[in-house]
């Protein structure tokens, strides 16, 4: 005779708490030696490993997250659309035999451009992985200091019909990958500028993601020109007073973004300011290796 | 006897070895696979280490927090231990304080979830600015922790349930009997 009876779980068995105080313990250790720097063979080796895996699973999760995109966003798809189509015109214009056409030559052209437009030197690297939460906005690109990566350095990517704009700083860096932290982060702040015919104004830069907003102008003196629709550039005040600073590696007259809105506190003025570059959205990016002076 | 001894040990080490591996696998589909509606990221390790405590206990589920969150660290390049003690945390909180519950009760996935994503950001924060850079709590909570303890919540009751079904699988405890 057959008769259901209800499908009862027992309670979890407990056990003695010592292996999760081990466990706690020895993760405290790993954090507290690896700030220290104790563990850097460990990590490069195993970032070695990690490395072209995560790059071959980025491409297929962006495909994922494209085809929601794909499906609903008909507007955004259609702006797509139309500047792939504008950059499909420009490349086929530019390069003699179209049928060569591939993907890392216009990458290539596309640095030669910025190098010939502007006194940077630099070099290209493919953005492996995004952070995989959002306490803190970093990607993993891949080009570390085999490649003469440093601390420090800018990173800087493009975007549709905007100039070549900074998206973050080299945080960490590694043989074959670099950590790059992203302006938009909170923890981001770097000096910054606006030109005014023969003024200039300057303040720093900070990242409000973690607030809700993409970046903010502050620390501008009240009296200074700042108007909705400027360009802010890096100031490079770092490497103008020549500290010997990580940041000093970032130079002058890296455009940043648009100044959207300006308000008024009571000592300084304060703008938000919209990036030229949105980082999460950006798969290739080139680290300035070196600028202006330095370059020769 | 000795011999036994050391196949026990390899076994051990083997089995360890096997959960790193497959865990590694979630960092990476965490870090490079999954999409990010809104720039909310989905906690998948999270869901997966709260599921497994709810259903196995906590050292169970502090053994996958502490080889997911390595993995993680492996993953984002952040310091090693980082991603393991927030983890962790919300392992710890998240079982110990629904640990008199009824499994069968359905709150039960959603309110460790949310519990544990809470502790798992309160000591990712703490870390970060103690290690990183300061955060700013206010804004912290509002604009990561609420979005991301969301998210995290919705998927909570099915893959409890996965995790029931499997645990019956695994005790060979049907329904159903014969008397």
């Amino acid at each position: 005779m057959l008769r259901d009876r209800s499908y009862r779980l027992s309670q979890p068995a407990r056990r003695s708490p010592l292996l999760i105080i081990l466990l706690v313990l020895a993760a405290a250790a790993l954090l507290a030696a690896d700030q220290a720097g104790l563990l850097g063979s460990l990590r490069t080796h195993a970032q070695t490993l990690i490395s072209p895996v995560l790059g071959r699973l980025q491409g297929v999760g962006d495909w994922i997250s494209s085809l929601p995109r794909l499906l609903n966003d008909d507007t955004a798809l259609r702006a797509e659309n139309e500047a792939l189509r504008a950059e499909i015109a420009d490349l086929k214009a530019r390069l003699i035999e179209a049928e060569a056409l591939k993907f890392e030559n216009a990458r290539l052209r596309e640095q030669v451009r910025i190098e010939q437009a502007y006194p940077w030197q630099l070099l290209g690297a493919d953005v492996l992985a995004l952070t995989p939460d959002t306490g803190r906005r970093l990607v993993l690109i891949a080009a570390g200091t085999d490649q003469g990566v440093q601390p420090g350095m800018a990173v800087i990517a493009r975007e549709g019909g905007n100039p070549p704009a900074l998206i973050g700083v080299v945080e960490t860096v590694g043989p074959q990958t670099a950590s790059v932290l992203l302006i938009t982060d909170y923890s981001s702040a770097l000096s910054a500028q606006v030109y005014y015919d023969t003024n200039v104004t300057r303040g720093v830069v900070q990242g409000q993601w973690q607030r809700g907003s993409r970046l903010l102008l502050h620390s501008v003196a009240r009296d200074a020109p700042l108007n909705a629709g400027s360009t802010v550039l890096t100031a490079g005040l770092s490497a103008e007073l020549a500290f010997n600073l990580p940041r000093a590696f970032v130079p002058p007259n890296v455009p940043i973004g648009v100044v959207e809105t300006v308000q008024e506190t009571g000592r300084e003025r304060l703008a938000s300011v919209r990036p030229f570059v949105d980082p999460d959205r950006v798969r290739y990016a080139w680290v300035i290796l070196a600028s202006g002076e330095s370059r020769k | 006897m000795g011999h036994s001894r050391q196949r026990r040990i390899e076994e051990v080490i083997a089995h360890e070895a096997a959960l790193f591996a497959a865990l590694l696998v979630v960092a990476l589909v965490q870090t490079a696979l999954l999409p990010r509606p809104f720039d909310v990221t989905f906690n998948l390790m999270l869901l997966l280490a709260i599921c497994h405590g709810l259903i196995a206990g906590t050292t169970p589920a502090a053994r996958w927090a502490f080889y997911g969150g390595l993995a993680l660290d492996l993953c984002a390049m952040t310091l090693f231990g980082l991603h393991a003690l927030a983890l962790l945390a919300g392992v710890i909180v998240a079982t110990q304080a629904l640990s008199r519950l009824s499994r069968e009760n359905w709150l039960v996935p959603v309110a460790g979830v949310a519990l544990a994503s809470a502790a798992y950001h309160g000591v990712y924060a703490f870390l970060s600015t103690l290690l990183a850079a300061p955060v700013d709590p206010q804004a912290y909570a509002l604009y990561v922790l609420l979005p991301d303890t969301l998210i995290v919540t919705i998927p909570a009751l099915p893959a409890y349930l996965v995790f029931r079904w499997n645990e019956a699988r695994h005790r060979r405890s049907v329904p159903v009997d014969v008397w």
